[in-house]
């Protein structure tokens, strides 16, 4: 696939190793002459600098062939501009924007663009870290409709020594596999739960708090 | 047409202050909207309207500048991404009937009005001047 990348400095470089070892063809604008030297030696990539919400720019990066555009710069307004421009003007498939202000995702949304907000992933990851102890890892995925959250079982937990037919979780979330030392289980109705058991739970959002706090240790 | 109007300017530089100004002692309700507080300057001592320091591509802001209740919004910053991004909040979530963005660029300019936004490019205006006046010889 041809692939275009606006983005800030580092991000369209990591952003870009990936794309290229999956092989795609690799196009990158870059406000940033210096910056546009560094990744033209580094990456087997064609790098354009220049503003990437210019549609004459984003022309020279071949948007009229291209078939995936990333919108990542640090401002949202350009982001959107650019979406909006790849796909009415230039008619590229696929587009993603970051959005950097969380409450602007619904913006992106309503104009029919698919967003990643690292701001917003980061912000929950650090509150569900400060808030509980034994959650170790938390993944939100499908555009922020599924977490996936690994909850470490400590001593006082309720439902230890208990099967799992017999907790009594909310519908919209599931037990998805048990690390038990070495081992990796994937759990059924009669398996029991152990301390130290780090158990990997899939939960829509909204209840995610509800599904935390039956297995913390409070 | 309502005699008194509620409007909201984004930006205040030399366009959007005389527009405030303007629009101020014509006796309709002005809320100036800039990200620095320094640009007001620029409205005179008759201007009764608001001034609010704050990104009007943040949705707190544009509530907190009561948009639901506008009747006109006009984006004028110097930047055409951000004016077309406040344009069209104000005009698919807050519902504001009449909406106007200044794009500079009139490649994008063309493209936003056939997405149905309606746009002023100082570009294309001076341009039309300038064709006219020659032509006038």
């Amino acid at each position: 696939m041809e692939i275009i990348i606006i983005g800030d400095d580092r991000l369209s470089y990591y952003l870009g190793k990936t794309f290229l070892a999956k092989g795609h063809r690799l196009n990158i604008i870059n406000r940033n002459a210096e910056h546009c030297s560094y990744l033209a030696k580094n990456l087997k990539a064609t790098i354009i600098n220049g503003d990437g919400s210019d549609p004459d720019i984003l022309y020279q990066a071949g948007a009229h062939t291209a078939d995936v555009i990333v919108a990542a710069t640090p401002y949202d307004q350009d982001n959107l501009v650019i979406c909006q421009l790849s796909k009415s003007y230039f008619e590229i498939p696929q587009s993603l924007a970051m959005v950097n202000d969380p409450d602007n995702i619904v913006v992106f949304e309503k104009f029919g663009f698919k967003t990643i907000s690292p701001t917003f992933i980061v912000g929950e990851i650090i509150d569900q870290l400060a808030s509980f102890d034994s959650i170790t890892h938390l993944l939100p995925i499908g555009e922020g409709k599924v977490n996936i959250t690994e909850i470490k079982l400590t001593s006082g937990c309720p439902i230890l020594g208990k099967q799992l037919k017999d907790i009594n979780l909310p519908e919209q979330a599931l037990i998805s596999c048990i690390f038990r030392k070495d081992d990796a289980l994937i759990p059924r109705g009669l398996t029991t739960l152990e301390l130290n058991d780090r158990i990997l739970v899939i939960t829509k959002p909204e209840i995610q708090s509800d599904v935390l706090r039956i297995f913390s240790a409070d | 047409m309502k005699e008194k109007l509620y409007i909201i300017i984004v930006g205040c530089g030399r366009l959007g202050s005389a527009m405030g100004n303007h629009l101020s002692l014509k006796g309709h309700s002005i809320v100036m909207i800039d990200l620095k507080s320094d640009a007001f300057h620029k409205l005179n001592t008759e201007f009764s309207g608001f001034k609010m320091e704050g990104d009007a591509t943040e949705f707190s802001v544009l509530q907190q500048a009561k948009i639901e209740k506008a009747d006109i919004l006009m984006s004028l910053t110097d930047d055409d991404n951000i004016n077309i991004m406040v344009a069209q909040i104000a005009q698919k979530f807050f519902g504001i009937k009449k909406v106007i963005a200044r794009i500079v660029d009139p490649l994008k300019q063309t493209i936003y009005a056939d997405l149905g936004l309606d746009t002023i490019s100082p570009t294309l205006i001076t341009q039309d001047f300038l064709q006219t006046w020659i032509t006038k010889g």
